[in-house]
């Protein structure tokens, strides 16, 4: 990546210096770090690399995307969230080798039987008789799919407007967020029904895609409050000084600063574009049946919670699971992403 | 932290609260009558129900109950007399002379105002008045002229004969104030918010309840009727009824389980079933007149030509088991156990006319794989379940099934047919909309759909749905389906002019055998209803036609 | 800052118009409220036509378009094409409703969300982050309905159980809610069910948020000096971090704010509240325009001040921004 630059004025003169066994350099001089082991100061490393190269020591500069990932993966909570929903999403794309059943197989003998070994309906079976666990696991599969891509959409659009409004200010800044207020003003209910009406089918990539241009609102205004306060900043004159463009000190030093609220509101997206799944089949808009998806199924039994409880209680498990993960995945991107972090280990 | 402080504030005052206000239940009874408390999913716009938007299903329990008509409809769905003693029948041209009776009056505000002839014409008189927007003119646009023998003696002389005769006078408000209404515009905006005597704004009502004032209705919430001091035909027993409107029947559930509710009358649903083995409240499973059922695209053009097979719909019908069906939906669920499948359309296993011409179509998907081969079917199984879908003359055999989106009850039966076809080598697909009744079906875009019918007693009318249909001269234009069979159409035609109820039944039957054979619908069920009542209330009688519940309130006690 | 204030409410002028005319077409050519007449057999097709040309379903939508705005201003929104309801009463109490629902609701939400989001910054990876945390996933991931439907089921069982009713599991009052102290009691006893629904859901997201938010001031360069020079750590925390971490935050609630006035569906089906929402709903469903698109003003309205309001509180309270 970048070479680090001298800094004018700093002092040639280190006391100690000691190789990091893992490749990275430090000083162990005046400032004590409590994290040991990890380098967070970039401005000592340059002339510890001037150093090292004086003393014939071999040196393996790092690029701050390799310190962040480091971070990452030291980061243990995140670490085994990305684990387990690893696993939670190859369990549901082989679904069909790890249970026995087909989501559609009805059995009117079994119907609405609670969880039990006998048979292997461990969650228990639906209205009419089918595996609910099956069910379930093709449901996160249907599920994961349009709630990732809402996700993804909706806060890559709601970023990059954010960002434009906030950093250029000015015409651009108004325009976008009067456009931001009236897509907040739109129902999402009577836009939905239109979309319904005009594109039918239940096609989940459609779906994600009207979803995505709804929910972009909310993440553009905090990404644009972020840039609003922080072009004034010091780093950013200095790094215009240096000749930065425009995009590159958007992405690389302004950005950053955002994935706390942006990671928590793609989050919060996810957990809501499962659910709003649910209130699409009632426009006729939603999966067709009979392929299962989280929100329908939690919609569908909602009713039954007195008698049926597995019918909810089993997908509201796999939506929780799914936030769970995803969010402290967020929190340890965001916290490797910062490079004032102090503490990093989870 | 100020902020745990806060925190702790908040908790202290909402305990404070429970510990003040608890035990504060609801007073229902008092010497004089209890007051009966009744759940609906719907509020009203209008309390007038003669006008087109006052014929929301909240509207009749609450006007059955403040109206009286010439005749009522029992839950066996026969005609019981009301405001009338007798009627004479005279054929050729129709005449009808009603005799009222003597006893009948209306409460106008404290008068005692007698029903008479008048109200009768100045009822027809409404409902023909062009400029009121009325709801139906059925029967009433073929009387040709009224005569007033005495005030309480009428004749009515009719231009073509109406089998359905004992409907009119009935439906809606019955009878409508001469005395207190105009014939005209004014008749649109009337009773908007209270059931009163326009003129001089006191409560008005032929029936065992009434209104006091607007104030009766609090929008949003509730609407109170008390007893009628003067009601000709006896006095209520309860004081006062008082209905709330909610949402949901879940909602409603909860709340005749916590006690702010006396009875309500929901769709039968999987969580209403505990209900049923609750201490404290009873249910009546009733059968009502709505009844489920497939139609096929037979006529327009935009659909697959197999539909037009008949082959193809015998195939169908063997294919799928709709008693297991039916079986799976409400025996199993403990919803309504025993309701048995439909094997005729609008006549019940209640009615005494009651024929099953589409018993025969029961599961043999071995004869509808049959059926398909014979006829030059390819790739489909040689047995159930083979695997595999017809191809018939370059047609695949998969077609769009269609409902109305947001009915769980229907996505279940489609599920459960699309696997029974599956083992036949028929593919159906889901292509449920919210537009279906409001642009679709008038445009015959459906392959195969599945709704509901409401029935009524009468059994004229029919033509509409399945006689042939001619946009030249708006023949028959509820026919979606595109069915046309001459001999069905004639028959019907002659149905509506059959006055004897067996005859009436007997042609009918006719015109549905040739329709089981043709196959261009196939009845499933009717669909039951539950009334959910508190035990204490004696007398309730679930009655699953348009007069609902209410058709016998005055005679309940609590 | 009051040349900006007067110039962003000129400019939601037109937002309001392009928003009004999109939802209009998007619902007028979508829904019909004679759907189910029409489905009647014996329905009369004249009457039909009549309703239709009293109301212009008839004419194309730029004109019908027209005809309601005219009743906007003249009539006071208009009334409903069945029936002919008047449309201002009924929108008036609706409105009245959500509000104390929403309120409250946000109040309480606003409240237990920054003290639980500054705490788990403050002792981020400690036992009470960890189950803050998890607490707000379960939140995030339980539906709406379930959770007030729970609510409803323990209420419902403590009542029959012991006959002692704490709170009310529907409706807004009770049949004979009384006068004075004994209905604001008795309303009280119908709303905290609900609010405790909409307050726990909106606490789960907003504490994660405020958290976000600590964490990146609690991290910064001035922090670190306020520190550095010696400062208790409480003072730091109060004084310095929590002030700005708060900013964000702010926004998002007066954002969220503006749409509150929606109403919330899911908790007013549940708890048969005669709010916004449901209004809304049932106005879909059954077709009716003229009732959407006055639900529609006073929405956007409330959206598009209290978005003015976020960023008045953006440009007043962060000095770094200049709002021009």
């Amino acid at each position: 990546m970048t070479e680090r630059t001298r800094q004018p004025g700093q002092s040639t003169e280190p006391d100690v210096t000691k190789v990091d066994l893992d490749g990275g350099v430090y000083s162990s001089r005046a400032e004590p770090r409590a994290d040991v082991g990890m380098v967070t100061d970039f401005a000592l490393g340059a002339d510890s690399t001037a150093l090292a190269y004086e003393s014939g020591l071999e040196l393996k500069a790092r690029s701050q995307w390799a310190y962040i990932r480091r971070r990452f993966l030291r980061h243990r909570l995140a670490m085994g969230s990305l684990f387990v929903l690893i696993g939670v999403i190859l369990t549901s794309v082989f679904a069909s080798h790890i249970t026995s059943y087909t989501y559609t197989e009805i059995d009117f003998n079994l119907i609405l039987k609670g969880p039990t070994t006998a048979g292997h309906h461990w969650f228990g079976t639906d209205f009419l008789g089918r595996d609910y666990f099956t069910r379930v696991l093709f449901g996160i599969r249907t599920s994961i799919r349009v709630a990732v891509i809402v996700a993804l959409l909706s806060t890559s659009l709601g970023t990059v407007i954010g960002a434009l409004a906030g950093y250029f200010g000015g015409w651009i800044d108004n325009l976008l967020m009067r456009f931001t207020d009236l897509v907040l003003t739109l129902p999402l209910l009577a836009v939905l029904l239109v979309a319904a009406n005009k594109f039918g089918g239940g096609n989940p990539y459609r779906v994600a895609l009207i979803l995505a241009l709804l929910f972009w609102t909310g993440i553009a205004r905090v990404v644009r409050g972020v840039f609003l306060s922080l072009r004034e900043k010091e780093y950013v004159e200095a790094a215009k000084a240096a000749g930065a463009g425009d995009p590159r000190i958007i992405f690389r030093h302004i950005l950053p600063n955002a994935m706390g609220p942006i990671i928590v509101n793609m989050t919060l997206t996810v957990a809501n574009a499962i659910l709003i799944e649910a209130a699409l089949s009632f426009l006729g808009f939603g999966i067709k049946p009979p392929t299962p998806a989280l929100g329908s199924l939690i919609s569908d039994g909602q009713n039954e919670m007195q008698t049926a409880w597995w019918l909810v209680v089993f997908p509201g498990i796999a939506i929780m699971i799914l936030v769970l993960c995803i969010n402290f995945i967020g929190d340890g991107l965001r916290d490797a992403l910062d490079p004032t972090q102090r503490r990093v280990r989870a | 932290m100020h902020l745990r402080k806060l925190w702790l504030f908040a908790v202290a005052v909402l305990a404070g609260l429970a510990l003040v206000t608890t035990g504060s239940a609801s007073q229902t009874s008092s010497k004089a009558g209890a007051t009966f408390v009744i759940g609906l999913e719907q509020e009203p716009t209008i309390l007038n129900t003669s006008i087109i938007g006052g014929d929301a299903l909240a509207n009749v329990y609450i006007s059955v109950p403040m109206w009286a008509g010439a005749y009522k409809i029992t839950p066996n769905f026969s005609y019981l007399p009301e405001l009338v003693s007798s009627v004479q029948v005279q054929q050729n041209p129709l005449r009808l002379t009603y005799h009222i009776k003597k006893s009948a009056y209306w409460n106008d505000g404290g008068k005692k105002v007698p029903v008479t002839a008048q109200d009768f014409v100045f009822t027809w008189k409404v409902v023909m008045n062009p400029k009121i927007q009325i709801l139906g003119t059925t029967g009433f646009d073929q009387i040709q002229s009224a005569k007033v023998i005495n005030s309480k003696t009428v004749k009515f002389t009719f231009k073509t004969p109406f089998a359905g005769w004992k409907l009119l006078f009935t439906d809606n408000e019955g009878i409508l104030p001469s005395f207190a209404l105009k014939n005209d515009d004014s008749f649109n905006h009337v009773w908007l918010n209270y059931v009163n005597d326009p003129r001089t704004n006191k409560p008005l009502s032929m029936g065992p309840f009434i209104m006091t004032g607007p104030g009766d209705w609090i929008h949003g919430r509730q609407l109170t009727l008390v007893r009628n001091p003067l009601w000709w035909n006896g006095k209520a027993k309860l004081a006062k009824l008082v209905f709330r409107f909610y949402p949901d029947s879940q909602t409603e559930a909860q709340q005749i389980k916590s006690g702010e509710l006396d009875a309500f009358n929901p769709q039968p649903q999987v969580f209403l079933v505990p209900l049923r083995h609750t201490a404290g409240l009873k249910t009546q499973i009733g059968r009502g007149p709505v009844f489920e059922h497939i139609d096929f695209n037979v006529g327009f053009h935009n659909n697959n030509p197999l539909l037009k097979q008949l082959y193809f719909r015998q195939a169908f019908a063997y294919a799928i088991d709709r008693s297991a069906i039916v079986n799976a939906l409400f025996t199993k669920t403990d919803i309504a156990p025993g309701l048995p499948v439909l094997n005729n359309i609008w006549l019940f296993a209640g009615s005494p006319y009651y024929k099953q011409p589409w018993k025969p179509y029961t599961k043999n998907v071995q004869k509808a794989i049959n059926l398909m081969k014979s006829h030059g079917c390819t790739g489909g199984p040689s047995r159930p379940g083979g695997g595999g879908t017809w191809t018939c003359a370059g047609t695949k055999a998969s077609f769009r099934f269609a409902w109305r989106s947001g009915n769980q009850l229907r996505v279940l039966t489609f599920e459960a047919l699309q696997a029974q076809l599956k083992t036949a080598g028929i593919e159906i697909k889901a292509d449920d909309s919210a537009d279906l009744f409001s642009s679709r079906l008038p445009k015959g875009d459906f392959d195969i759909v599945l709704f509901a019918w409401q029935g009524s007693p009468d059994l004229s009318g029919l033509n509409n749905l399945y006689g042939c249909r001619d946009d030249a001269t708006n023949k028959n234009q509820q026919n979606d389906q595109g069915y046309c069979n001459p001999k069905v159409s004639r028959l019907l035609d002659q149905v509506n002019k059959t006055f004897d109820p067996k005859k009436q039944a007997n042609l009918f039957n006719q015109a549905t055998a040739q329709m089981a054979k043709d196959l261009n619908t196939i009845p499933l069920y009717q669909k039951p209803t539950y009334l959910i009542y508190k035990s204490k209330f004696k007398g309730l009688k679930e009655n699953p036609t348009q007069e609902t519940f209410m058709w016998n309130i005055g005679r309940v006690v609590g | 800052m009051l040349t900006y204030i007067v110039r962003r409410l000129l400019y939601a002028i037109p937002v309001l118009a392009v928003s009004s005319f999109l939802i209009f077409v998007f619902v007028s050519t979508t829904t019909d409220p004679l759907e189910a007449i029409k489905m009647n057999p014996r329905a009369s097709r004249h009457s039909i036509q009549l309703v239709e040309r009293k109301h212009h379903l008839d004419k194309p939508v730029i004109e019908r378009y027209g005809y309601w705005v005219r009743d906007v201003f003249t009539r006071q929104f208009g009334t409903t094409i069945l029936t002919d309801r008047p449309i201002f009463p009924d929108i008036r109490r609706v409105l009245g409703n959500t509000i104390q629902l929403v309120i409250a609701a946000e109040l309480l939400t606003l409240l237990l969300a920054i003290g639980i989001g500054v705490y788990s910054a403050i002792r981020q990876y400690s036992v009470f982050d960890y189950a803050a945390t998890t607490l707000s996933f379960l939140g995030l991931a339980i539906p709406t309905f379930w959770l007030g439907l729970i609510f409803q089921i323990i209420f419902v069982n403590v009542f029959v159980n012991w006959h002692v009713r704490i709170f009310y599991v529907a409706g807004l009052s009770s049949i004979n809610p009384g006068h004075g102290l004994h209905f604001y009691m008795d309303r009280v006893q119908h709303l905290v069910l609900p609010v405790l629904t909409l307050a726990i859901i909106g606490i789960a997201g907003y504490s994660r948020f405020m958290r976000a938010s600590m964490l990146e001031v609690v991290n910064a360069d001035y922090v670190r000096t306020a520190r550095a020079k010696g400062l208790v750590e409480r003072r730091v925390i109060l004084k310095h971090a929590f002030r700005n971490a708060l900013i964000p935050l702010m926004t998002l609630a007066a954002i969220d704010f503006g749409t509150f006035f929606g109403g919330a569906v899911i908790t007013e089906t549940v708890f048969g509240l005669d709010g916004m929402g449901l209004y809304f709903i049932n106005s879909l469903n059954a077709g009716e325009t003229y009732n959407i698109m006055a639900w529609l003003l006073i929405t956007a309205t409330m959206v598009v001040i209290f978005n003015l309001v976020a960023d008045v509180i953006l440009g007043f309270l962060d000095p770094r921004i200049r709002l021009d």
